[in-house]
């Protein structure tokens, strides 16, 4: 019996100083990264600091306390979107050790600081934690996903704040507390169909186009770009089908999808339940062409050979090349640069973050030249920004501005996945713009 | 010795067999009047062939719920308390799993075996650390203490595993089409996967039968159940009776995280734990305490799912257009309105079943009743 103590005793023990050390490993998780050596084989044109043109030392302010710009970032790190939330906080941390250690910060003096807060992708849980931290920081670098976003959007507002959404809704360029990046998932969407639609090799005007949409703001966002140009292109949508984040069963939108005879399917979706579609289509053996919006794919899931069939007809659209395109000088910086900073392991969405901090900097640094960090500071200094150089890892650049003329990116990359071609499975299939871009409305405030 | 003879299987599973009987005959004639309207409704022998396919689809699901219920079971089964934590055990364990089969290269079923020990010593430890100091103290407060083992859990999980997600391929994988293998019989495609998963219950289920009708272990945790003062007073080790069902559950949050895994399409991350609340409503209408209880209303749960997922908006839709015309006809005016119920309304239906039953009957379909002394 004493012997049975004993031995309970020390598994407890062990337990609990496993649960401490972890905790503690956590907390140097969220902190920003040490390493210093770094080389990087190609200076980004936007990272060359312009504090040499400021007429002025910013004085202190909220989140700058004259050495360091702290930066809200709120991300999903443990609710069903963390699969995308922590490598886009990763991401984001490259760049910005990037920006301390060889910029030497904004301005080439102030180093920036991530304040990372967990969200759970619940907005009641993004508001607290944007209450909790909006008075330690200048802005926010993100705020990821669109029901938080939606949830915070008035707080910016009232508070005079400008954050990043780690979203692509069309609603947001319209917004001047808003600094969007990338592309909107309308455009994505008009730009994969009428990609589809005109490809000779498809002959996808024969095709039934059907859709699948997750049941919240973004994914009835999202598919609206569907509505814009099947309206366009006169195409008729057969069956519409929703799901729920979370759900597992998918048995009943595949069996309507197939009774429909769909050929085609547009999806506004997650990763993990989009590849549980594309699972229960296969197991039913239907086989239709699907057309996925950015966060509808995670190229982890794109790495195991024995699941390559599920995406076989499988494309999405996003904003940045393959990292295999290393000719590509934002893709050749960004591999190195990860490589130097970056956690062993990453996803797609490490790029997003990454890519997202472009006008994060050049924001501050328009800032820094104005002579003001604070809020109502970088407030103006956005609509002075103009286009943000983001060394090729967009189609096109995005033009700032005042919020009501800002031009977002019209052109998108069409990805399929490919378990052959690491780092990030992927290879790019067409690169496109479709013309009737023009004639889709972006949604004023 | 006299006591062991007296329990039986139905006083040990917490059920009654005159009730699972009228069970089973309100249930097959639930299912031959709704086999009779689908046939009618969507076409004869087709219609009902897509019924019989969403059934065992959602039979597949409901034994997933029925395995991760049996978590959450067996602890309040021993303690009285509800063990939010059995989330995280479901997560960790599946990372456990992940661990040994992918990072550390062993076979799959032995690597599953491996993470049932490990999860099991690791709940121990909990239920030493943290949940036995709170023996005494006011059950909400041990469940709150549950609740935070289970916000930690989630925590240290992505500080141990630093990637955001993980990809299991189980051995039933068909490499041609990259989903689980499967038969098919009368048109009806059975997944080898959930032949297994409904294995792993059933195993289950024998395993319990095995220690709280043949073992003193078991004998002791339904004692320490009624009452723990008693129990201790007759020679039950108390302690032992709480870490034995908390090793229980953490093995068996392994082997259903596994599971759960190739229910998420083989991917392993930390929303796995959002799952397992779905689970919540099996363990309330089964019993609480009630092991074939939870297993019975796990597959209740997933039938109902998947009919509600498949049918549920045609009625709504009906509902809607009935609502629409009452209001115009009653008022004699022609209303610019459109009335939604939502589309997607059958998420709601596993929670809207599980209030309906606690209104009609409190202790679940197969609980004990409490019993009060006047």
């Amino acid at each position: 019996m004493r012997k049975n103590r004993l031995l309970i005793s020390v598994v407890a023990l062990i337990t609990g100083l496993g649960l401490v050390a972890a905790a503690c490993n956590h907390n140097d998780d969220n902190a920003p990264s040490t390493t210093t050596t770094a080389a990087t084989t190609t200076t980004a044109a936007t990272g060359e600091p312009s504090a040499t043109v400021a007429p002025s030392e910013p004085s202190s302010t909220t989140g700058f306390d004259g050495t360091t710009i702290k930066l809200g970032f709120l991300t999903d790190l443990s609710g069903a979107l963390a699969i995308i939330g922590r490598p886009i906080r990763d991401g984001a941390q490259v760049y910005w050790d990037y920006v301390n250690e060889e910029l030497g910060g904004i301005g080439g003096k102030y180093k920036v600081e991530l304040v990372v807060e967990d969200t759970e992708d619940r907005p009641a849980v993004a508001v607290q934690a944007y209450q909790k931290i909006k008075d330690d920081v200048v802005m926010f670098a993100e705020i990821l996903s669109t029901p938080p976003t939606s949830a915070v959007l008035g707080f910016l507002k009232e508070d005079n704040i400008v954050a990043v959404p780690g979203s692509l809704a069309s609603s947001w360029i319209r917004e001047p507390n808003l600094l969007p990046n990338g592309a909107p998932y309308e455009y994505e969407i008009i730009n994969i169909v009428d990609w589809w639609y005109n490809n000779d090799e498809s002959g996808g005007a024969n095709d039934v186009y059907c859709s699948v949409h997750v049941d919240d703001i973004y994914g009835t966002s999202t598919i609206s770009g569907l509505d814009h140009i099947a309206n366009q292109l006169n195409i008729t949508v057969a069956e519409r089908q929703t799901i729920s984040r979370g759900d597992t069963e998918f048995s009943t939108q595949i069996t309507a999808l197939e009774e429909a005879n769909c050929t085609v399917v547009v999806a506004a979706t997650v990763p993990t339940e989009q590849r549980g579609l594309l699972t229960a289509a296969a197991t039913q053996g239907f086989a239709p062409t699907w057309l996925g919006a950015l966060p509808t794919y995670l190229s982890l899931f794109g790495a195991v050979e024995a699941l390559a069939p599920l995406y076989s007809k499988f494309y999405y659209v996003q904003d940045a090349p393959p990292l295999t395109e290393t000719d590509n000088p934002g893709v050749a910086n960004f591999n190195a640069r990860h490589e130097t900073y970056g956690p062993d392991m990453f996803s797609t969405f490490s790029l997003s973050g990454y890519f997202q901090s472009f006008s994060v900097h050049q924001l501050l640094e328009k800032a820094v030249e104005l002579g003001d960090l604070s809020r109502e500071g970088i407030l103006a200094a956005s609509e002075q920004l103009g286009e943000v150089d983001v060394e090729q890892l967009a189609a096109s650049n995005f033009i700032y501005g005042p919020a009501a003329t800002r031009t977002p990116p019209r052109a998108s990359r069409i990805m399929a996945p490919d378990h052959t071609m690491a780092p990030d499975f992927i290879r790019q299939v067409a690169e496109f713009e479709s013309t009737h871009i023009g004639s889709f409305s972006l949604p004023t405030p | 010795m006299k006591t062991r003879e007296r329990l039986k299987f139905e006083d040990l599973l917490t059920f009654n067999p005159v009730r699972l009987r009228n069970g089973v005959i309100i249930t097959v004639a639930s299912l031959g009047i709704l086999i009779a309207i689908t046939a009618i409704a969507d076409g004869g022998v087709a219609g009902v062939q897509k019924f019989i396919q969403f059934v065992i689809n959602g039979i597949g699901l409901g034994v997933i719920y029925a395995l991760v219920a049996l978590g959450f079971v067996v602890v309040y089964k021993s303690t009285r308390m509800f063990n939010f934590a059995q989330g995280g055990l479901v997560t960790l364990g599946a990372y456990m799993s992940y661990q040994f089969i992918e990072g550390w290269s062993v076979p799959f079923f032995l690597g599953v075996l491996c993470s049932a020990i490990v999860m099991a010593i690791i709940s121990v430890g909990i239920e030493r650390v943290v949940i036995r100091p709170m023996i005494g103290k006011p059950i909400y407060a041990a469940v709150l203490v549950t609740l935070g083992v289970l916000l930690a859990i989630n925590q240290v999980i992505p500080s141990i595993w630093r990637a955001t997600a993980y990809t299991l391929v189980p051995p039933w994988l068909d490499a041609q089409k990259g989903v689980s293998k499967s038969s098919e019989i009368f048109g009806i495609t059975i997944q080898h996967g959930d032949l297994w998963n409904a294995l792993v219950v059933l195993i289950f289920l024998i395993g319990f039968w095995l220690l709280f009708q043949f073992t003193n272990l078991g004998l002791g945790m339904r004692a320490t159940a009624i009452s723990q003062e008693v129990a201790a007073s007759q020679g039950v080790n108390v302690g032992l009776s709480f870490s034995a069902s908390w090793a229980i559950a953490g093995a068996i949050g392994a082997i259903s995280g596994t599971l759960l895994i190739f229910e998420r399409s083989g991917s392993v991350e930390t929303s796995i734990a959002f799952f397992t609340f779905k689970a919540f409503p099996a363990m309330i209408l089964g019993g609480l305490d009630s092991i074939i209880g939870a297993v019975v209303a796990g597959i209740i749960l997933g039938v109902v799912e998947v009919l509600a997922n498949s049918y549920l908006n045609d009625v709504l839709n009906f509902l809607e257009w009935l609502l629409e015309w009452l209001l115009e006809v009653i008022t004699l005016r022609r209303f610019d309105i459109e009335i939604s119920l939502g589309d997607n309304f059958s998420d709601i239906i596993l929670y809207l079943m599980m209030v309906v039953i606690l209104l009609v009957r409190p202790s679940g379909l197969f609980g004990t009743k409490e019993v009060k002394r006047l």
